[in-house]
């Protein structure tokens, strides 16, 4: 478990709180430090690229997009949001004006955030590269995009 | 339930997530999460949001606790360390709780039983007995009447009187008087009947709840000169008019009278219960306002602050007293309970009885849960001992294994709180709806609270005795020995003795209510019931006396000739079905001694072929005739208590009666007794025969409402088809209401003892299955425990059966012991259930007997087995062993 770099910093961040001083800043500021994201938390920042939402709508999006494979509790979501939000990758935003359930947060992705989140999907479409060299998967059309 | 699953999650939330600083994260966690069990039961049904609820708990303990934590370094951080123990205690235990499936699934499903009765019993209680009333300060509102029978009841009082209380008493912030009834409202749709509070004064003004829309109406609407108003309940204000909001401003017409709607209230207000869906003024004519002759209204009045009610009882005793020199009355002193008493007082004695019953059923789940855990802490000594000799502290230990028994009773509070909600639901279907806060019967906060507090100290409680007998061995004889020392056995058979006990009270306590309820049974009410279908009709007062005469005439002569229909009949108040109205009894010829008042006598107004149709007996003279209202001398019919009452061993035929206070408000002029008939127990099978007169209804022609009795052969759907067919016809504008057959009149009258007989008796059966286990589970730990003796004596000789019976013989003893205690404690408690029985004593020996039977039998069914397991241990296997 000590592998998982979302974690360790999880427990970093929990100290951060239990401790008087108060050091929780963002100590890794170099986006590759974040990588490889699991996938709640990749999925997490996908939610959010184009728009700001609160738990609920993040967890509804994603079982939209994934066909309910990636399906999320509460209490996972909002333990991964602390450790986004410590992490900088996340920040909080007000409501918009149609809300009106007080207690729903709203959550926007940093520049960081998306940059981690551009990195980690970088890194997969890599691996699947790797996957298509040894035919596990087919070989994709060659598209105008792809030759450039 | 998703209210619930959202509470016990927010709970799960405190003590995972403690602090001010994580109350806004918590807020989102409970928002987000509701929104998901919204989702998962939409999709799945129940089992869909509490298998999402058990996801929930199952990532938050893994998010928050369970992830290990770097080893702590500074002193700051101590508190964290202990933290970890216990999360390690807590994995450990979670552990061991696996690894022992059949342990962990009897011990969950012990304590879910035990937790899940109590909850379910609670929240009734809680509700009913200790919440407070839904009014303004409700501890100083008082209820009000005359002290005219001889039990604890309070009497209404008539419009007179209530209004010399209200303008002269001075220890009432307002006084308000008031009477519930139906109506019939008309106007819209078919016309029905809906039940509500018509008040004297201002009810609402007492209560001081305030309107959620529009205003109540004051003390100042209540006069005659006045338009007449009505408040609504938010529910009917919905049904009416779409939205509560809607309804201000509007009318209904109730008893052929516009009626302004000037208000609605929060839909959480009730009063008297939940039947009543409007208030309004009664907005009484003068002559009804001084009357001194009908007795109808209840006071309810809220004391100024520092008045006791003893000293406002005072006051309306000597304003009494004042009343009665001025104007000759003979009304009864004042009797004043507080409001609560008045809702609760019927339902206390069966409450607490059951709560009892289920505390107990808990306190033996705790200790046969206290046995299974004393059984395997022997089991695990070994373990135990090498932590000790290698410098185990004996505190961690201690701790360690009371956290075990936390998180067991954890599991089986969780479950059992689950049990408790479903066990409520089948409660709340089957109470008698007399209990007037049936609505506001949930598990809230109160009650979850007061679940958990249990569930904490049933698991220490369990739990303390083996952790600390375990943690007090010498490692020494451990290691030697692989099992503890004595001391250990004696605590598990007198653990076995109490819950024989306890088994025995409550099988006693059941017993004697299965024994009420078959007596019940047996009881003839009276009347024959079967085949008789009943609904109550009433003409408004637009049906001037003679027209309502002639209307129900014909009401029995039409529906007596539908097909099918062998006969109807009319009666004011079904038999059995309570005491219905009383008047003045007067004879002629023996005047009531001056300054005191006549006895009060229930009569019935009935058609006179009222007591062929129900099968009422006829004893002496004869029943009543058509004719009879021809003569100038009325004919009425008493029954055999009454006739008792007045002559006994004399012939009541011809002796006059008049009804009423003489010699100007009497209901008719006077009338012969022509018959005596057989006695009916109108109160409800468990209540002597009243006393009774019967009058037919032509000589009582003002009386507009009445139960219409039909005997048919046929399906009662069906007739009260055609039955309602036949009174549109004669006038579209009436409701046919309350349809019920006479077996479900008198099946509603046993109701309430039949629902505590049937809890009563699941509970003790409950009990007795748990001590049997109990029993049982010690006498094969012994048996196990001794096989090395067993192996020996059988070695040296020992016949099989004097083995056999050596074990039996040890098993017993407890259980007769048990037996013994039970009996005795028994035979003091059930004293207390006094009210509840019927037609047996508290220390029936039938009843008795038949449990001191049936323990024996199951006791030693129980000690058989291991004993015979005794003599099957082979000799040389455990001499070899050793």
């Amino acid at each position: 478990m000590g592998s998982d770099p979302i974690f360790s910093e999880y427990v970093s961040a929990t100290q951060a709180r239990f401790a008087p001083s108060n050091y929780a800043v963002t100590r890794y500021s170099d986006p590759r430090d974040h990588l490889p994201l699991t996938a709640p938390v990749f999925q997490i920042l996908l939610s959010l690229i184009d728009r700001d939402l609160h738990g609920y709508a993040i967890i509804a999006d994603i079982r939209e997009r994934t066909g309910d494979e990636v399906s999320l509790t509460a209490s996972t979501l909002y333990a991964a949001l602390r450790r986004l939000l410590d992490a900088g990758l996340l920040e909080e935003v007000d409501a918009p004006d149609g809300d009106t359930d007080p207690r729903r947060r709203y959550y926007r992705l940093r520049k960081l955030g998306r940059e981690v989140a551009r990195l980690e999907a970088a890194r997969l479409d890599r691996l699947t590269a790797m996957a298509r060299d040894k035919h596990l998967l087919p070989r994709l059309l060659p598209s105008p995009a792809r030759k450039s | 339930m998703n209210r619930l699953l959202s509470r016990l999650y927010s709970i799960a939330l405190h003590l995972m997530l403690p602090g001010d600083s994580c109350v806004r994260d918590r807020l989102a966690m409970i928002a987000t999460f509701e929104d998901l069990v919204a989702d998962a039961r939409r999709s799945h049904g129940l089992p869909g949001a509490v298998a999402h609820f058990a996801a929930e708990l199952r990532d938050l303990v893994i998010e928050t606790r369970l992830r290990s934590r770097p080893t702590p370094t500074t002193p700051a951080q101590e508190s964290d360390s202990m933290l970890a123990t216990f999360v390690q205690d807590v994995r450990f235990a979670l552990r061991l709780l696996r690894r022992a499936p059949g342990f962990t699934a009897v011990a969950i499903l012990t304590l879910a039983l035990g937790i899940g009765g109590n909850t379910a019993i609670f929240s009734v209680v809680y509700a009913v007995l200790l919440r407070p009333l839904p009014y303004a300060d409700a501890n100083r509102l008082v209820v009000v009447g005359g002290a005219d029978s001889d039990d604890d009841s309070i009497d209404s009082t008539s419009p007179y009187v209530f209004y010399e209380w209200r303008d002269r008493a001075r220890a009432f912030e307002p006084l308000a008087g008031f009477v519930t009834g139906q109506q019939t409202m008309s106007g819209r749709r078919e016309p029905e009947r809906v039940s509500g509070v018509t008040s004297a004064g201002s009810i609402l003004e007492v209560l001081g709840v305030p309107a959620a829309h529009g205003r109540i109406f004051t003390a100042s609407d209540d006069r005659s000169a006045r338009d007449p108003v009505v408040v609504l309940s938010d529910a009917f204000a919905t049904r009416l008019f779409g939205r509560p909001e809607a309804a201000v401003g509007q009318s209904i017409r109730l008893n052929d009278r516009d009626h302004a709607v000037v208000g609605v209230m929060p839909a959480s207000f009730r009063f008297p219960d939940g039947d009543s869906v409007f208030w309004r003024p009664a907005q009484f004519e003068p002559d009804m306002r001084l009357s001194r002759t009908e007795y109808f209204l209840l006071g309810v009045g809220r004391l100024k602050p520092g008045v006791t009610e003893r000293q406002a009882t005072e006051e309306l005793n000597s304003i009494m007293a004042a009343t009665r020199r001025s104007v000759a009355s003979t009304d009864p002193d004042v009797r004043m309970t507080r409001l609560r008493e008045s809702f609760v007082s019927g339902v206390r004695t069966r409450l607490l009885v059951l709560l009892g019953a289920v505390a107990a059923v808990l306190l033996i789940a705790c200790a046969n849960l206290a046995n299974l855990l004393l059984a395997r802490a022997t089991g695990r000594a070994r373990e135990i001992a090498v932590r000790l000799a290698i410098g185990g502290a004996q505190r961690r230990i201690v701790r360690q294994l009371l956290t075990e028994s936390a998180v067991l009773s954890l599991l089986g509070g969780i479950a059992g709180i689950a049990l408790g909600w479903a066990l409520l639901q089948v409660l709340i279907a089957n109470l008698p709806s007399d209990v007037s806060v049936l609505e506001e019967i949930r598990i809230d906060r109160i009650v979850l609270a007061v679940a958990l507090a249990t569930v904490l100290v049933v698991g220490l409680g369990f739990g303390a005795a083996p952790a600390f007998q375990l943690a007090r061995e010498r490692p020494g004889t451990l290691l030697r020995t692989g099992r503890g020392v004595s001391g250990r056995g004696r605590a598990r058979a007198a653990l076995v003795v109490a819950e024989i006990a306890i088994a025995v009270v409550l099988l006693i306590g059941a017993g004697l209510l299965v024994r009420s309820f078959a007596l019940l049974q047996r009881v003839d009410p009276g009347i024959r019931g079967d085949g008789i279908l009943t609904f109550r009709l009433q003409v408004p007062q637009r049906y001037k006396p003679p027209e309502r005469v002639r209307f129900f005439e014909d009401v029995v002569d039409r529906l007596g000739r539908l097909p099918g229909v062998s006969g109807a009949a009319i009666v004011n108040t079904l038999p059995v079905d309570g005491r219905g109205i009383g008047a003045w009894f007067n004879i002629v010829g023996r005047p009531t001694p001056p300054g005191r008042q006549p006895d009060g006598v229930p009569y019935r107004v009935i058609s006179p072929n009222y007591f062929t149709l129900v099968g009422i007996p006829l004893i002496r003279g004869r029943f009543l005739s058509e004719r009879d209202s021809l003569a100038s001398i009325q004919a009425v019919v008493i029954d055999r208590t009454l006739a008792n009452r007045y002559w006994p061993n004399q012939d009541p035929i011809g002796r006059e009666v008049i009804l009423g206070a003489i010699p100007d408000n009497t209901l008719f002029p006077r009338g012969t007794i022509v018959g005596v008939v057989g006695d009916v127990r109108q109160l409800g099978l468990d209540s002597d025969p009243p006393g009774m007169i019967y009058v037919p209804h032509r000589v009582m022609p003002f009386w507009n409402g009445f139960a219409v009795m039909l005997r048919t052969k046929l399906q009662p759907e069906a007739v009260a088809r055609s039955a309602r067919e036949q009174i549109r016809r004669m006038d579209p504008t009436l409701p046919v209401y309350n349809v019920r057959t006479m077996e479900q009149v008198l099946s509603e009258s046993v109701a309430p003892t039949r629902m505590s007989m049937f809890l009563l008796a699941a509970f003790g059966g409950l009990a007795l299955i748990m001590a049997a286990v109990g029993v049982y589970g010690v006498l094969s730990y012994t048996v196990m425990e001794r096989q090395r003796e067993m192996g020996i004596r059988m070695a040296l000789g020992a016949e099989p059966a004097g083995l056999r019976a050596l074990m039996l013989k040890h098993g017993m003893r407890q259980a007769v012991l048990g037996l013994a205690i039970g009996i005795t404690s028994a035979a003091g408690l059930t004293r207390l259930m006094q009210t509840l029985l019927f037609g047996v004593t508290p220390t029936d020996p039938l009843t008795f007997g038949a449990v001191i039977g049936l323990l024996t039998a199951v006791s030693g069914l129980a000690c058989y087995i291991p004993a015979r397991r005794a003599t099957k241990v082979d000799p040389a296997a455990v001499l070899r062993a050793d």
